[in-house]
């Protein structure tokens, strides 16, 4: 299982809180960083860009609302993917469950890197409108393609399990959803879908309470894992924030525990009196 | 704090071209390696563009790129010429303005043009018909709330580009192939403008190609090469009673022909004096091109040149009084 930390509320972080995070998640072994908005000011994918020069390896997610054409915003996909080096990972999320869906739909032809036309309840591409009088072609084909043949792509929210099931995306398990239900919705997800439902990646956000709890941690992901196949967890931590300590205490304390169903005995304690 | 004479580098478009092929993934890296060179070498901004739908993978999101840009560097401007405004969601473009300039504080030249392509504004269903209608909407949109802390520069040559910016006191950019009596019209109507609009007049932009010849390098070979590298995309783009100009070699020759001559070409005392002479007409914020179709290796020899040798005097230089 990969593990990845949660930036929430961007739009009230410096970038001096924003970079250190992110340095430290890729010097600690992390998977991801996630970042999410929460306020204005706090564009994901704008954060994302600016760290390209001040990581290298961790990747970088981030839940992005369709807040602008899904044309265009398949295009900042691109160009971040681009200065990420091939590293980042797209949540989408609206409160329009028409435009969530079709929104997904266009990004996904858009980074395929083909020529391609859509039309939908909200969108039609290319317009073809007759004011447009040069336009020469019935397709739209977006440039630069991605560094990534697929950028992984997920949806959120309330309408989240509507849109995986019109488009065969995934969806964002978020924190507060507990286990039965996630697994409900991905059956859900999995019946509208029976063959693609099983290649969707399955990601949810998680609760990071402190190195004490990391027992029940591994064990509820674990639980997460059997019920619905959970592949990434992407840790919020309880406080707000994170300290260089607890980004290691995540790589060292949880991580090793979740990529084994079991651990040879004594490893662990071997682990909590070394590190 | 701005110097009186800004000095930046130009145009970081992205293309993976057939004259310069390279892929997407190592011109994004350059961005980032150029950043942090341009702020050693002193230069004040580093610009980067927009177009969408080119098969070279021309920047279609600069503001993406230059959150990028901004992120390799501590001190360095970073700006956009141009940003494509009327075709764009302005509550976006906000958000994205003010991620960056709390990200990055005050480091954005925000500069936007109209686009002229109906393929990009039909991609995302907007007609380009009302292109001025939508940049002057938008314009406003951006400045209400941003409460303008962050710097415009309107592009542009024609008279309703330089009147939108001289209403609301904001920048000008001008292009490379305007003679000089054509430069001081349009400073003195921006200004004029924002007087009668109780508006400060706004800098004073102009994008230039500028080349420091080195020992083996022709000047004629490089105006040559400089006018190729527009005719490749204008030929395609400029439509003339619906078809490409490249139908049409003729008009791409006399626009070849003010490229050639407007290019600020020679030794590095005489790129200096070229430049010197815009400043003696009013011109105070430079995008030095110095990309075109250049190898990595070929521009940031220039760059190295341009700083040592036209920076420092050129960064002093008096500029012509508009006010």
């Amino acid at each position: 299982m990969r593990i990845g930390v949660v930036l929430d509320q961007l739009g009230t972080r410096a970038w001096s809180e924003i970079r250190g995070v992110a340095e430290q998640a890729e010097a600690s072994g992390h998977d991801s960083v996630f970042l999410r908005a929460g306020a204005p000011g706090g564009d994901t994918l704008t954060v994302a860009a600016s760290l390209a020069a001040v990581t290298s390896r961790i990747r970088i997610g981030v839940e992005t609302e369709v807040s602008c054409h899904p044309v265009h915003l398949a295009e900042k996909i691109a160009v971040a993917d681009n200065c990420l080096a091939g590293r980042l990972s797209v949540v989408l999320r609206s409160s329009s469950e028409v435009e969530l869906a079709e929104a997904t739909m266009i990004i996904t032809e858009a980074l395929r890197t083909r020529p391609f036309a859509f039309a939908g309840e909200r969108w039609t591409v290319p317009a073809l409108r007759p004011e447009n009088s040069d336009v020469d072609g019935t397709t739209v084909r977006v440039t630069p393609a991605p560094v990534q043949p697929v950028v992984p792509l997920l949806v959120s929210g309330a309408h989240a399990v509507t849109a995986a099931r019109r488009t065969a995306t995934g969806f964002l398990g978020d924190v507060d959803d507990p286990s039965d239900e996630l697994a409900r919705r991905w059956r859900e997800v999995e019946g509208a879908l029976p063959v693609t439902g099983a290649t969707m990646h399955r990601v949810a956000v998680r609760g990071w309470r402190g190195r004490d709890a990391v027992d029940s941690l591994v064990d509820s992901l674990q639980v997460d894992q059997q019920a619905f196949g959970l592949e990434e967890a992407l840790l919020l931590p309880s406080t707000g924030s994170w300290s260089g300590h607890e980004l290691r205490a995540v790589r060292q304390q949880l991580w090793p525990r979740l990529q084994l169903t079991t651990l040879p005995a004594g490893l662990v304690e071997y682990w909590q009196r070394v590190h | 704090m701005t110097n009186q004479v800004q000095i930046g580098v130009g145009l970081w478009s992205m293309r993976a071209s057939v004259a310069n092929s390279a892929s997407w993934r190592e011109l994004y890296a350059d961005l980032m390696v150029d950043a942090r060179l341009a702020e050693e070498l002193g230069f004040d901004t580093l610009w980067v563009a927009e177009h969408h739908f080119w098969y070279d993978g021309w920047c279609p999101q600069p503001l993406t790129a230059a959150a990028a840009a901004l992120g390799a560097s501590t001190r360095l401007r970073v700006g956009t010429a141009m940003h494509l405004l009327p075709q764009h969601d302005p509550g976006r473009v906000v958000d994205e303005l003010r991620t960056m300039r709390r990200l990055h504080g005050d480091r954005l030249d925000f500069g936007v043009g109209l686009g002229y392509r109906d393929e990009e504004y039909d991609g995302v269903g907007a007609p380009r018909t009302e292109r001025g209608r939508r940049m002057s909407h938008h314009l406003d949109d951006v400045l209400a709330a941003t409460d303008r802390s962050v710097p415009v520069y309107v592009g542009g040559m024609a008279d309703a580009a330089i009147r939108r910016a001289g209403q609301r006191g904001l920048g000008l950019l001008l292009p490379n192939t305007l003679k000089d009596d054509e430069v001081v019209r349009r400073i003195d109507m921006a200004a004029s403008e924002a007087q009668a609009n109780q508006r400060v007049p706004g800098r004073v932009g102009m994008l230039i190609d500028a080349w420091v010849l080195d020992d083996e390098e022709d000047d004629h070979a490089v105006r040559d090469q400089l006018a190729r590298h527009y005719r490749e995309y204008t030929g395609a783009w400029y439509l003339v009673e619906g078809q490409p100009m490249h139908n049409r070699p003729e008009l791409l020759d006399r626009q070849s022909s003010r490229t050639k001559a407007a290019a600020v070409v020679g030794d590095a005392a005489q790129v200096l004096d070229g430049l010197l002479r815009l400043t003696s007409i009013g011109v105070d914020t430079f995008v030095l091109q110095v990309r075109g179709d250049r190898t990595p290796a070929d521009y940031r020899r220039t760059m190295r040149v341009l700083a040592r040798d036209v920076l420092p005097t050129l960064r002093d230089a008096k500029v012509r009084d508009v006010a």
